[in-house]
């Protein structure tokens, strides 16, 4: 028998597995973890925002993770609080990476005063962390989950466009990109073309990043009463509530604080192992 | 090196009169009569009127933003409209309790994070190293103020340590204990932001020494001791003075939200007051002050970083 013969399409799952970073594994699994929290959420027949006579139980077998001091199932609102934290994730990178992308783009493009303009922009913006853009805007609108997901993807801009605009420095130098131009192609074109596929890796990346980033201004402006509002479940804003009666029980302090740690850690590892798996030179 | 650093001040200087201007551009985004957003539906006209004129609103918006800058340039950044005092002098107070406990884990995060990183460094993929990482990464998934929850747990209720938890109302009057109550929320800042600047400076000397002058420094027969305090850590400290210079504007921001786990009266506190009783010049006020912090320390380590490199381009 050859060697060739040896490579059966079967023999081929687990090799591939295999080849990935130890991050992007574990990553990964974090990941689809969450993922699977919402999916739990949803199926979950208990309403998180149910209370019961059975207040801060540490644990037992109607409530796994106990109940806080309405008696509401933590379990149930820390997996709410997943489908929250997701939400708003997307939410805000969406709108990260959509202004980023297009500035970070437009000034790497087109170079010149226009790079220089939107420099000083992002600058300006990458001044006034997700915090103060929602203190901001908690003061003209109401705090609340719009003006915090607004928040968290207005000061992510920076770093995409930063991502966006060195890909497309370095993409614009390379021959296929002379060659559309010479072949009459529009700048529009070339951009969308050419620069756009071939810049889309790290931006994932940042994405990933961006994402754990995100949940972890959730948290933080939801805890100081700047982002989502009761009774919605989010993780930050339990831990705000947990903390008034955190001497009689610390399980619903807990808890959240694992949940939220865990997501950040997944997409973090997530990001960290697509860089990795990405980068040609494979430097890990 | 000069033009470098006169560029980089004027750059600094064209951010911050840009926030300056979103800054006060958020005030004509409230809906409606700001005024009237501000004292509530069931506020007189009179008072209304009167609000109207503090705020200047019976100008148009120009000449408002051009009076507002000029106190702005001046240190004054208007009269709060929850505490009736010059806005400036509030703010100062409060600063005066947030920048202790920034300087205070800025200080304790390095002094933990240097040795440690260089530890982790030189016994690289071995349990202390495996141990020193592992904990680094915990510190930068875990949220600063759930660390600090866990801290009042383990040290006042488990342990039932004599820590105040809360400040004293008389402030630094009483230096013993407004010391005793900054020891958890420095504590808590420390953990949560050290954990970066051990990965950095693990990274960081890491990569000095798989360069090749190191590699001649050990062939010379030099001792791994003068390698490494020598040719490595002088190498190693650029990248971690831009993560440190970093570093103090999200300690700056931790601060603020860590503040609200441990009751201290500070910037945070001061904010969130603010935003309750829509107290616009006060949001104002402490946003421009925290991002003017932000552009200055950028600037810093911008200049520093020249100072350090001579490589850098001074384009």
């Amino acid at each position: 028998m050859t060697k060739a013969e040896l490579r059966t399409p079967n023999a081929k799952g687990p090799s591939r597995w295999r080849r990935l970073t130890p991050s992007l594994r574990v990553g990964g699994l974090i990941v689809l973890g969450i993922l699977l929290m919402v999916v739990a959420s949803w199926l979950n027949p208990k309403d998180p925002n149910a209370t019961s006579a059975d207040r801060l139980v540490a644990s037992s077998a109607t409530h796994l993770l106990g109940t806080d001091i309405l008696g509401r199932d933590t379990l149930a609102r820390v997996l709410a609080g997943a489908e929250n934290a997701l939400y708003v994730g997307l939410v805000a990178v969406g709108i990260g990476l959509f202004m980023g992308l297009v500035l970070g783009v437009l000034a790497g493009f087109f170079g010149g005063w226009l790079d220089q303009i939107l420099t000083i922009l992002l600058e300006t913006l990458y001044a006034l962390p997700a915090l103060l853009i929602a203190l901001l805007f908690g003061a003209i609108f109401n705090p609340g989950a719009t003006t915090s997901m607004v928040a968290i993807g207005l000061a992510a801009v920076p770093a995409f466009a930063r991502v966006a605009r060195a890909g497309v420095l370095a993409v614009k130098a390379q021959p296929y990109v002379e060659a559309a131009r010479a072949l009459g192609m529009g700048n529009g074109r070339i951009m969308l073309r050419h620069v756009l596929p071939n810049i889309l890796g790290p931006l994932v990346v940042q994405a990933s990043l961006a994402f754990a980033a995100s949940i972890l201004a959730e948290a933080a402006l939801s805890y100081l009463g700047l982002g989502t509002q009761p009774p919605t479940a989010s993780w930050g804003r339990m831990l705000r509530e947990a903390q008034s009666y955190q001497e009689l029980s610390p399980w619903p302090v807990v808890w959240p604080g694992v949940a939220i740690g865990l997501a950040v850690l997944g997409f973090n590892l997530l990001g960290d192992g697509l860089r990795d798996w990405l980068d040609p030179r494979g430097k890990r | 090196m000069v033009s470098y650093a006169l560029r980089r001040l004027l750059f600094a200087l064209v951010t911050l009169w840009l926030a300056t201007l979103l800054v006060f551009g958020a005030l004509l985004m409230i809906p409606g009569n700001p005024a009237t957003t501000i004292l509530g539906i069931n506020a007189t006209p009179e008072a209304v009127a009167a609000l109207e004129a503090q705020l200047g609103l019976d100008k148009p918006p120009l000449q408002r933003y051009l009076s507002w800058l000029g106190g702005v340039l001046h240190g004054d950044l208007g009269q709060s409209i929850r505490y009736n005092l010059p806005v400036s002098r509030l703010i100062a107070s409060r600063l005066g309790i947030t920048l202790p406990i920034v300087a205070g884990s800025l200080i304790l995060a390095t002094l933990i994070s240097i040795p440690l990183g260089i530890l982790a460094a030189r016994r690289a993929g071995t349990w202390v190293d495996v141990g020193i990482s592992t904990g680094a990464l915990l510190g930068l998934v875990l949220p600063s103020f759930w660390v600090g929850l866990m801290l009042i747990y383990l040290f006042i209720v488990w342990l039932k340590l004599p820590l105040p938890s809360s400040f004293p109302i008389r402030g630094w009057h009483v230096p013993a204990e407004a010391l005793a109550a900054m020891v958890l929320p420095v504590l808590t800042i420390t953990l949560a932001r050290a954990s970066l600047l051990v990965r950095m400076v693990r990274g960081s000397i890491l990569e000095v020494l798989s360069q090749d002058y190191v590699r001649t420094a050990q062939a010379k027969g030099l001792s791994e001791r003068v390698v490494l305090y020598k040719h490595a850590l002088k190498n190693a400290a650029l990248p971690v003075v831009t993560v440190l210079g970093l570093e103090f504007a999200q300690l700056l921001i931790a601060a603020v939200i860590v503040e609200t786990v441990f009751g201290i009266p500070g910037l945070g506190a001061l904010s969130l007051t603010a935003i309750s009783a829509r107290d616009f010049p006060l949001v104002q006020g402490v946003v421009l002050t925290l991002a003017s912090f932000i552009v200055g320390l950028n600037l810093i380590v911008d200049l520093l970083y020249g100072y350090l490199d001579p490589r850098v381009s001074y384009q």
